[in-house]
Formats: C-alpha cells, sequence, structure tokens
C-alpha cells in the first residue's frame, strides 16, 4: 500500500521535472532534440526514404534535391538516409556504453566506500590510473589488438569514463554514510545489503543520472572521431562518423555532407550538456525552493 | 543628528516572499546605547527584519513598502557602495554559526586584516588592531591565535573571533542572530557576559536575535517580541517579562519551562496553558520498576577512537592517534525510568549512547540489556535486542531518508526486523504516527514538508514502531522552539506512562530534562562525574563542573 503511494508521488515528481525542464526555451530545446535523437536512433532504418548501403555511382556527389534532401555521397548513397540510420549507432553507443559504465561505476564507487580503507585505497588507485591513460591513444591501443567495430568502441567507452563514475559515486556514499538517517538504518539492524539499496543508492543516483546525461555527448564524439579515423564502425555501414570522413575528402566542392553529418552532432552535443545542467539545476535540493 | 534621536528607526516595514509575508507592517525604534533582544519562535520573522536593517535579504526578499532609517540616513535607497561604506564599520553582524562563518582556508589574522580593507593604516598598525581585538574579547593567548587556522579553535573562540572581527571598527550597531544558540549552556553565559561588557566599553547599539528568553533578559535592556511577522510586544525588559501586556508574550513567558520552578508531569504548551500538571511523587515511584534488574546496565566501559593513519604516517611508523571519548563509565536503567545524561558537546554522551547500539566498537567494559551483554554476543544476535531499544537521532528531519515518504520511514523497523508480514502496513504507519499525535495525511509527505517539531514526532513514532522497552533519546529538544519542546516533553511523558518505557534522554539543556528525568548522569570529558535523583543534584551539586553547569543553565533565582 505505502509503496503503490510511493511510485504515485514519485510519478507526478517526474512529471514536475519535465515541466520545469521545458519551461525555458532552452530546456524545451534540450527535450524536443533528445527525444528526436532517440526517436530516430530506433526507428532510423523504416524511416529513411533509400537503402543507406546502395551505391548508384552515376548519381554520385549530387547536391541538396527534392528527391535527395541532403543530397549524395562519392559513391551516390543518399546521405540524408545514411544519416538517419546513422543515428541508429550513435544512440545504441549512448545508451549501451553509458548504462554499462554507469552499473559498474556504481557497483564499485559503492564497495569502495563501504570496504576497509585498504581496499578502498586500491581500487581508488586503479580508477586514478585507468583515468590517467589519454582516451585517443588508449582507443588506438585496443583497436590495435581487438580491430575496429562497435563493440570495441563500447569496450573503450566503458573502460575510460567508469571511474569517474565510481569515483563520484563513492564520496557520495563516503558523505551519506555518515548521515544520520543512515546511522539509525544501523542502529535499527538494518544489513547492509538494504540500506545501500533502499537508503543510499536512491540518494546518490540523482547527481550521477546527471553526470551520465552530460557523458552522452562524449560518447558520440569518441565513436564519430575513431570512425572518421577510420577506426571505428566498418564501412558501408553508416554512423555520423563515416558521414564525416566521406564528406571530409569533398568539403572544397561539396561541403553539405559534412554539414549534414556534423550540424546533428553538434546539435546532440548541445542539448545532452544543457539537458545535464538543468536537470541539476532543478533536482539539486539546495535550489530548489 | 542629536544624540536623543533612536539610532534605527524602522517604520512601517513590510517584506514579502512571494505571497508569503514575512514581516508585516513593523514599526521599531533601536536607540543608542541599548540592547533591543528580538524574540520570536523560528519563521516569526526575526531573521529577515535583522537582515533587512544591514542589506543582506534574499534576493526572493521583496520590500513592499515602510523604511529604516540608520542615524537618520534611509537604508533602503542604499546603493553597492553605499553599503559598502557602512558596513562592517557602523554596521557589524555576527552570525549564528561560528563554524561557517570563518573561513576555513584562511588564518584567523589574514581574516581580521581583511576586514580592515576601508582603513588606510599599515599592514603593522592593522594586525595591531586585531591583536587589541582579540585581547578585548578575552581570546587566552590572543598573539598565537592571529597565525591559527579557525578548524584549531573551540566553538567559543570561533564565536570570540567573529565578535571581535565585528567590534573590531567600533560599529554604531552590532547585529547578533542567534549568536548564542549554537553553544553549550557554559558557553553561552560566557559569551553573554562577553557581549554585556563590550557594549559597554564600546557604547555601541547591540540587536540581540535569539529564541531564548532567558538570555534576553539577563542581556538586553529592551525587547521586542514577534510572531508571524508581526511586533507583539515592545518594551524595557523588566516591563515585559514582568507584566506582558499581549497575550501572545505572557503565553511564551509560560510555557517557558526554565520559568516553571515546580517539577510538572505536564508541561503548558502555547495553545493549551491549561494543561501544565505538576508531578506525583507517587506515580513517579509506581512507574519505576526498582526492585528487578535494571533494564540498561553499562559497566566500566571505555571507548576509544583510533585517527586513521595516513600512507606518510605508517612509513615514518608515527604511531596511532587515540582519543579516549568514554572512559569507564557505568551506568544502570531501571524499567520505567527515566534518565538523563548531561554534558557539554564532546564530553561523550552520544559516542556512549551509541556505543550501547554497538555502533562504535567499545574497547572494554560490559553493557548488559535484561540481563544479556550486548558486546560478547554475535551480529545476529544483536538484531533481536535492537528491537527491544530504540534511538533517536539528534537532527528530526536528517535522521529521515530525505527520499521516503514519511510513512514508510516510520514502518522501516517493522520490514528491517520481519515483523511485517500479515500486517497492513500503511494503517500500521497510520496507527503510528497517530500515537505521536500527527495526522494520516502525513504518511505520503517527504521529510523536507515537515517542521522540525513534526519530524521530531516522526522520529519518535519510528521509535515506537516495535513496541521497545527503551528509548535513548540525543537531544530531543534540541532547535526546537519553546512550546514545542514542551510538546515534545509532554508526548515523552505521556508515553512512558502508557507504554512503560524506559529513557535516555542525552541532553545539554537543564531547562527541559529538570521536569521529565527521575535521575541526572553527568559527563564531563568522557567520564561521569555525578549521578543522583534529579531533586538532589539540582539541589546539592557534589562535582565542580556541576555546579558551573547548574548556575549557567538555571542561574541562582531557582535556589540553586
Amino acid at each position: 500500500m505505502a509503496q503503490r503511494t510511493n511510485k504515485h508521488t514519485g510519478l507526478t515528481r517526474v512529471r514536475n521535472v519535465i515541466r520545469k525542464l521545458c519551461s525555458t526555451p532552452l530546456g524545451l530545446f534540450s527535450v524536443i532534440i533528445v527525444t528526436a535523437f532517440f526517436v530516430v536512433g530506433i526507428t532510423g532504418d523504416w524511416i529513411a526514404p533509400y537503402d543507406p548501403i546502395k551505391l548508384d555511382i552515376r548519381a554520385k556527389l549530387q547536391g541538396p534535391s527534392s528527391a535527395h534532401w541532403l543530397g549524395t555521397d562519392q559513391v551516390g548513397r543518399d546521405v540524408f538516409s545514411r544519416l538517419l540510420v546513422g543515428t541508429k549507432v550513435a544512440s545504441y553507443l549512448a545508451v549501451t556504453a553509458v548504462s554499462i559504465s554507469l552499473a559498474i561505476g556504481i557497483f564499485l564507487g559503492m564497495i569502495a566506500a563501504f570496504t576497509s580503507r585498504w581496499i578502498d585505497w586500491s581500487m581508488l588507485l586503479i580508477f586514478d590510473t585507468v583515468r590517467s591513460f589519454p582516451t585517443l591513444m588508449f582507443a588506438l591501443a585496443v583497436i590495435a589488438l581487438f580491430g575496429p567495430s562497435i563493440n570495441t568502441i563500447i569496450g573503450i567507452v566503458v573502460i575510460s569514463t567508469f571511474p569517474s563514475y565510481a569515483r563520484l559515486v563513492r564520496t557520495q556514499v563516503l558523505s551519506l554514510r555518515s548521515m544520520e538517517y543512515i546511522e539509525a538504518q544501523r542502529a535499527m539492524g538494518t544489513r547492509l545489503p538494504r540500506i545501500l539499496m533502499r537508503h543510499i543508492f536512491p540518494n546518490v543516483i540523482g547527481p550521477v543520472m546527471i553526470v551520465a546525461s552530460m557523458d552522452i555527448p562524449l560518447v558520440i564524439g569518441v565513436e564519430a572521431g575513431l570512425s572518421f579515423l577510420g577506426l571505428g564502425v566498418r564501412p558501408p555501414t553508416p554512423s555520423w562518423g563515416t558521414i564525416l570522413n566521406d564528406g571530409f575528402s569533398f568539403i572544397r566542392n561539396t561541403p553539405w555532407i559534412v554539414i549534414s553529418a556534423g550540424l546533428p552532432l553538434i546539435l546532440t552535443t548541445v542539448a545532452f550538456t544543457t539537458l545535464g545542467e538543468r536537470l541539476r539545476d532543478i533536482l539539486d535540493p539546495k535550489l530548489r525552493r | 543628528m542629536t544624540e536623543h534621536t533612536p539610532l534605527i528607526e524602522i517604520n512601517d516595514l513590510a517584506i514579502k516572499f512571494g505571497s508569503h509575508t514575512a514581516v508585516n507592517n513593523v514599526t521599531m525604534d533601536i536607540s543608542r546605547g541599548r540592547i533591543m533582544g528580538l524574540v520570536g519562535e523560528s519563521g516569526s520573522g526575526k531573521s529577515t527584519l535583522a537582515n533587512a536593517i544591514i542589506g543582506l535579504l534574499p534576493y526572493a526578499a521583496q520590500i513592499s513598502h515602510g523604511s529604516i532609517h540608520f542615524d537618520g540616513r534611509n537604508l533602503l535607497s542604499f546603493t553597492a557602495q553605499d553599503w559598502g561604506k557602512i558596513r562592517g564599520k557602523d554596521l557589524a553582524y555576527v552570525s549564528q554559526d561560528p563554524m561557517s562563518a570563518l573561513n576555513p582556508t584562511l588564518r584567523i589574522g589574514k581574516q581580521m586584516l581583511d576586514i580592515q580593507h576601508f582603513s588606510e593604516q599599515s599592514t603593522t598598525e592593522k594586525l595591531a588592531n586585531a591583536l587589541a581585538a582579540l585581547e578585548q574579547v578575552r581570546m587566552p593567548q590572543a598573539q598565537a591565535r592571529l597565525s591559527m587556522y579557525p578548524h584549531e579553535l573551540s566553538g567559543g573562540q570561533k564565536q570570540r573571533v567573529c565578535i571581535a572581527m565585528a567590534i573590531m571598527a567600533r560599529p554604531k550597531l552590532l547585529i547578533t542572530d542567534e549568536a548564542t544558540t549554537a553553544l553549550d549552556a557554559t558557553l553561552e553565559v560566557e559569551i553573554v557576559q562577553l557581549l554585556k561588557e563590550l557594549q559597554k566599553d564600546i557604547g555601541c547599539s547591540m540587536l540581540f536575535v535569539t529564541h531564548h528568553l532567558t538570555v534576553v533578559e539577563e542581556l538586553c535592556d529592551d525587547v521586542t517580541v514577534m510572531h508571524q511577522g508581526d511586533i507583539k510586544e515592545c518594551g524595557t525588559v523588566s516591563e515585559v517579562f514582568s507584566n506582558p501586556s499581549d497575550k501572545y508574550t505572557s503565553n511564551l513567558l509560560t510555557c517557558d519551562p526554565s520559568r516553571i520552578e515546580e517539577k510538572c508531569r505536564r508541561l503548558p504548551i502555547m495553545f493549551n496553558l491549561g494543561l501544565k500538571e505538576l508531578a506525583d511523587p507517587e506515580t513517579d515511584r509506581k512507574r519505576i520498576n526498582n526492585k528487578s534488574r535494571p533494564l540498561l546496565s553499562i559497566r566500566h566501559l571505555d571507548v576509544t577512537f583510533r585517527k586513521p593513519r595516513s600512507l606518510i604516517d605508517i612509513l615514518t611508523g608515527k604511531p596511532k592517534q587515540r582519543v579516549e571519548a568514554v572512559k569507564t563509565a557505568s551506568l544502570d536503567i531501571a524499567p520505567g525510568e527515566t534518565v538523563a545524561l548531561i554534558g557539554e558537546s564532546g564530553s561523550g554522551k552520544s559516542t556512549l549512547a551509541r556505543a550501547a547500539f554497538r555502533l562504535v566498537p567499545s574497547e572494554k567494559g560490559e553493557i548488559y540489556f535484561d540481563g544479556t551483554d550486548l558486546l560478547s554476543i554475535t551480529n545476529a544476535d544483536m538484531r533481536s535486542f535492537r528491537n527491544e531499544m530504540s534511538l533517536m537521532m539528534q537532527d528530526p528531519i536528517g535522521s529521515l531518508n530525505p527520499r521516503m515518504p514519511v510513512g514508510t520511514s516510520v514502518i522501516e523497523p517493522l520490514i528491517v526486523s520481519e515483523k511485517a508480514s500479515g500486517l497492513n502496513l500503511r494503517d500500521e504507519a497510520i496507527h503510528l504516527l497517530e500515537l505521536v499525535g500527527l495526522s494520516a495525511d502525513f504518511v505520503d509527505r517527504y521529510p523536507h514538508e515537515m517542521s522540525g517539531g513534526q519530524a521530531r514526532r516522526v522520529g519518535v513514532a519510528r521509535a515506537l514502531a516495535l513496541r521497545p522497552k527503551m528509548i535513548i533519546a540525543d537531544e530531543p529538544t534540541a532547535g526546537l522552539d519553546v512550546s514545542i519542546q514542551g510538546e515534545i516533553f509532554n508526548l515523552l511523558a505521556e508515553l512512558r506512562e502508557s507504554m512503560s518505557l524506559s529513557i535516555l534522554i542525552i541532553t545539554h539543556n537543564l531547562h527541559v530534562v529538570r521536569h521529565l528525568a527521575d535521575r541526572m548522569v553527568i559527563m564531563y570529558h568522557g567520564e561521569i562525574v555525578e549521578t543522583g535523583t534529579t531533586e538532589n543534584v539540582i539541589r546539592a551539586p557534589k562535582h565542580a563542573y556541576t555546579k558551573v553547569l547548574l548556575e549557567a543553565n538555571l542561574q541562582a533565582k531557582y535556589g540553586v
């Protein structure tokens, strides 16, 4: 019974947050872009007007027209279709890489905060070591070992981002651990898993989610960067990075290819970052009235 | 300006936060060279008024009409530059929390230099000023303090530094907002004495904002009583305190437990003065079961904290630092008895309570609960004892999970101890909340949607969820207004009779426990220095610290 009311108020709270998000032009913009990003990511295959990998050499490097909204590339593929389908790669990466990284980071962070100081210190040392690798060098090394694929990119992103989540969670848990309500739970004999899940996790997840939403553009950027270097998604699979790469060679005569892949990249980056910042402002209890 | 006009003239001032009126058409004067006490319950608008005088209202606040004149100048027309010229010079402010009022990364001397930015003196001269100010606030070893950081000073010393900084420019008006509230009773007396002397030396006016009536009586010349944004009464202290003309003021005075000489079974509260009921020694005797063995018996308990060593400390072979928080403490509580554990902050009284719940490890000694030594059993066995004793934490709101509705928090002990099966949890939560006088709709509220007094009631409800034999309450009335203190007091008094509870109250506020406790245990620097029945301890204290404490708390008028 009490559970149900709990969920109910949780739902109204989510609705309130969304309403507040949409109340400013920038917030509304970010909500629209982020929603569009995921909708296109899921439906891209079906709404694309052309087959994104079908070659048509006769129609190469055409400018934007009513038939090809964003023109065609050097082998005559429809750029608009490639962009829509490429969004799938971007959104798939963003969701999987960030959620795997989050899960690992939260788990390790909580463990670090609740075990002996020696384990805590060793884990911190590992986190910091991993974090100190330059992402690009690390990525090149990993790709040299395992070959370029979308799973390799996910692995690279997970390994290079989970330490920052783990550190964030650890600090949050450490400060929560000495709160009186946690001590009150210990006094009444609550077991550690329950304290972690019911009393610490809900109070930690907010700030972590906000950092995560700001990390999503980073992930998309890494994929685009690696694909641009030819180390990401295998051609001919379309992704924003491969489209950029294709267009880059012809930037002088046919700039629309680079623009049509670059613009969504910039827009989603700005939208996710704004969303994260707005969320932080709305959810931070100190800023809440 | 002539010497006869008031220093501060507030005329028909109204301050609003959105649609909420915080200060409602206030007219008030502060005379030159006098100390004005501003009293009221939390939310009465007294801090808002004080902030308006020094121009530090939050952005959300709006002054809808009225005026504030300082020395004949209209403060409401001041620009940022104008404020810069008089703040810290003519107007000085001492805030409530000395811990956060000082910059933790700067030395005291540096901070005292910075505050003299308006002066054109050389650094050496400014340092001399700082030293003189520290000496003026009776800071021991003033010279050495200049090169110390705030964390190296005690709470009382930090407040002295804050006051020294405020008086350094010899202000015309010194505003203190609850400047003694965060301090122990003994320190409070010291600071009040200091303020009184300083005011005489400098000849400034003072606005002393507080909710503590006794301090006002001790320190102030005039007093203004505020309630819900209105001024209820204004006059000299002797007039107002001996013969209040307003109903609210007289109720406030009647409810102050320090003004009730006799031991009470029920304290009067703001809305029901008739509730007052004197204690009856006969019922008290019946309630306590002295014949059987004590419910809780702590024997020669030692609690020692070891400061964790850093890697460098370990490598250089630095020995572990030990802090003895509790030293060979012994304490008995009979079934049905109420014992007050009294001591200043840092005396180890909270640690003693935490040790009883095995929240901190004990070094030596035994803790018997109902005949079982809690320190020699396993964690699993300990769990069943956790159902029979409850710990109420100090901070009423902070001891509740901020993301959990109150109804869920209250039944948490039932779920944790696996006694929830077969119960309608929502009904159980409502029942518990009604037991402590809260209505059923509190079930869905969140901690931040409640007042301190309501959250404290929720804490009591949660402590009672498993029908324990004993409650240990850490500062149950700290930070609450006088009338709400009374309500919580009455609630505990009622519950111990209806549920035959043993209660251990940890506090430094003698005013309230004097009425509630059967016995007092005084703790000083980790040791229990005195135990005895409440009457005996108050009438004939043995230990020197007890005497100081009683003097600070109760003052001579109650025949201590």
